[in-house]
């Protein structure tokens, strides 16, 4: 046999073999420098911040009170008043200022709630399965049969109009979205090698459950948190377009946006600030997002 | 071996599939003895896996379920006791190790954090102590490393977490440990280490193995006594001396003969023809029959028994049994 074997074509050596103690950064090290490496991720976490920050510090930014009113009506941005007046004299910055409490409020409150509730379901589902996993996933079903803002319409009808049913009502239309997220993400953490070994090691349901599968399940719920977010404030805002959410005075961008709505040829400025402010807040949690998204995938990792 | 640490009697598992019942494991008895380590062999998919996790009270249910047969373990039987008193027995009493090891460890958490879980589930002991334990355990395997309890899985290397995952597994010093494939996924000279590592470990605690595999050389490495299976039933049992000097069974013959062997001239490998067959569609008689070369026409009809073909050494087949009965027959 050995006389068939052909010469081998000379190659280049092979480096030699990387060291057994191989410098692993810390998971979150390795973290923070992806994000800070992926641009519209920085961008989007310096919007989502500045409008924190705006949130936080309303009262210092402007000195109008939101629901002051003045003679001025309807008044050009000026130096008085930077985003000018509306039909009532009062000033546009600070309502806009003051919306953005609003809004934050409402998507912080509705995420979480539909994050809480939809998980404990996702994850009852997908880790017991059975009749409970069927009962829970037809719920979700038939939630996702309806257009979610119908729905959102349709629970605020039923509970009466006000910001807080608003915001129970879009807690509720995202409540599917986390729900079958968790439930994927359990059933194939679930299958897990060391899901296994934890059973044989003779950890309770429980345990196993809340201690080995959960924390493993966080990564994606995370990001769609971060893009429901964005959701949530576009529902709150056309909810409150509908005359269905905050009511006025509340200085709720989309209510603004409904009032605004007569003067847009007279006066375009009441639209166009809030309207820039809804998109501003949307675009700087979807480009968040969506960074998250590319950091924990690990098919980007390179 | 005169006590009896486990033993497996005509175990029958099926699993109530869609397509059909398959009888995963059918009919399996084996035992093991106080100290000894016993390999079971067989193909991929020939039900050993499955067994061992029968005996772990694993397997998912439905669609699996032991339909007869016992699993004694200590003299309580681990098919009829419930899934809590099941609990305390796992990690304890009976350990188990997996062949994968670079997923078998959960990612989020510090070795020192899963050991000390390990022995906060079945013991109360403070955190300190437990800590202590995990240390001195880890030295055990041959982790003598400070710091290693604070790194998390992906910080080392597939040896360094089979020893982790041994080490888990040894915590509470059980009186079994099954092994499955613990060194498939390793490099062979990490493999030798394990290996190395887990009869040390069978000497100086007195822990029972039952070590599953596919590769010979490490059974032969390893194990007094070896258990053959082939599509759910036990073909060949017997001492590795035996074993390896006199295989019986022709599919452990058609086994040997695949290992290549340095001195042979051949040019081809050789392989047992044929597959192993669907579960599905288990063929008649024995189950051997269509791969087997020195089938007979019994062989196409009728199931053999596993017979002792002489003291302690046990096979499945008709060639030893009518080579007896010719035998008895002519004197």
């Amino acid at each position: 046999m050995s006389a068939h074997i052909q010469p081998v074509p000379f190659t280049k050596p092979e480096p030699p073999i990387s060291p057994e103690k191989e410098i692993v950064e810390s998971p979150f090290r390795d973290f923070v420098r992806a994000f800070l490496r992926h641009r519209s991720a920085v961008i989007g976490s310096v919007i989502v911040l500045s409008f924190l920050l705006i949130a936080i510090l309303a009262p210092f930014i402007t000195s109008y009170e939101y629901t002051a009113r003045s003679q001025a009506l309807l008044q050009a941005p000026s130096v008085d008043h930077w985003f000018g007046t509306d039909e009532m004299g009062r000033d546009l910055f600070t309502r806009v200022i003051y919306g953005t409490r609003i809004s934050l409020w409402v998507g912080l409150f509705a995420i979480s709630g539909s994050i809480i509730v939809g998980s404990l379901l996702g994850l009852i589902a997908g880790f017991y399965g059975g009749w409970r996993d069927t009962m829970i996933s037809r719920i979700f079903d038939i939630l996702l049969a309806f257009p979610s803002i119908l729905l959102a319409i349709a629970i605020v009808a039923m509970l009466g109009r006000s910001l807080s049913n608003a915001l129970l009502a879009i807690a509720i239309i995202n409540i599917p979205t986390f729900g079958r997220l968790m439930r994927s993400r359990v059933l194939s953490v679930k299958s897990e090698d060391y899901i296994l070994a934890a059973r044989a090691m003779g950890m309770k349901n429980r345990r196993i459950l809340f201690h080995h599968i959960l924390p493993n399940c966080w990564t994606p719920i995370m990001v769609q948190g971060t893009l429901g977010f964005a959701t949530a404030v576009i529902e709150a805002a056309a909810l409150g377009f509908l005359g269905l959410g905050a009511q006025p005075p509340e200085p709720e961008w989309g209510t603004m946006l409904a009032d605004a709505r007569q003067y847009i040829q007279l006066a375009p400025w009441t639209m166009i600030f809030p309207g820039v402010a809804v998109a501003l807040t949307v675009l700087g949690f979807n480009l968040l997002g969506d960074g998250l998204r590319d950091i924990f995938d690990p098919r980007m990792k390179q | 071996m005169t006590q009896t640490v486990l033993e497996i009697a005509e175990l029958q598992l099926h699993f109530f599939t869609d397509r059909g019942v398959v009888k995963a494991v059918d009919g399996v008895s084996l035992e093991v003895g106080r100290g000894e380590v016993v390999g079971l062999v067989g193909e991929s998919g020939c039900g050993k896996s499955v067994t061992s996790l029968a005996i772990m009270g694993l397997i998912p249910q439905p669609p699996g379920e032991v339909v007869a047969g016992s699993i004694q373990f200590e003299g309580v039987d681990l098919t009829k006791i419930s899934q809590k008193e099941l609990r305390k027995i796992r990690g304890d009493q009976v350990a188990m190790i997996f062949q994968e090891p670079m997923t078998s460890l959960n990612p989020l958490f510090t070795v020192g954090n899963q050991l000390m879980e390990v022995v906060r589930i079945h013991r109360k002991v403070s955190k300190s102590e437990a800590r202590k334990q995990a240390l001195k355990m880890l030295q055990q395997v041959g982790i003598s490393r400070e710091g290693i309890l604070d790194d998390y899985p992906h910080q080392l290397s597939g040896g360094m977490r089979q020893r982790v995952m041994i080490a888990m597994a040894m915590m509470l010093n059980p009186k079994l440990l099954i092994a499955d494939e613990p060194t498939t996924a390793l490099d062979v000279t990490i493999q030798a280490q394990i290996l190395d590592l887990m009869k040390n470990l069978n000497k100086e605690f007195g822990t029972s193995i039952l070590f599953i595999t596919h590769d010979l050389g490490v059974v032969a490495e390893m194990c007094d006594r070896i258990v053959v299976m082939y599509a759910g039933q036990v073909v060949e049992q017997t001492d590795r001396f035996r074993l390896f000097r006199n295989p019986k069974h022709p599919y452990t013959q058609g086994l040997m003969n695949s290992i290549p062997k340095i001195e042979d001239k051949r040019e081809r490998l050789y392989s047992i023809p044929g597959q192993v067959p669907n579960p599905h569609q288990m063929p008649k008689g024995c189950r051997f029959a269509p791969r087997c070369e020195y089938v007979m026409d019994i062989c196409r009809v009728n199931s053999p028994d596993l017979l002792a073909v002489e003291e302690g050494h046990l096979s499945r087949c008709f060639l030893h049994q009518e080579v007896k009965e010719v035998a008895a027959t002519s004197t």
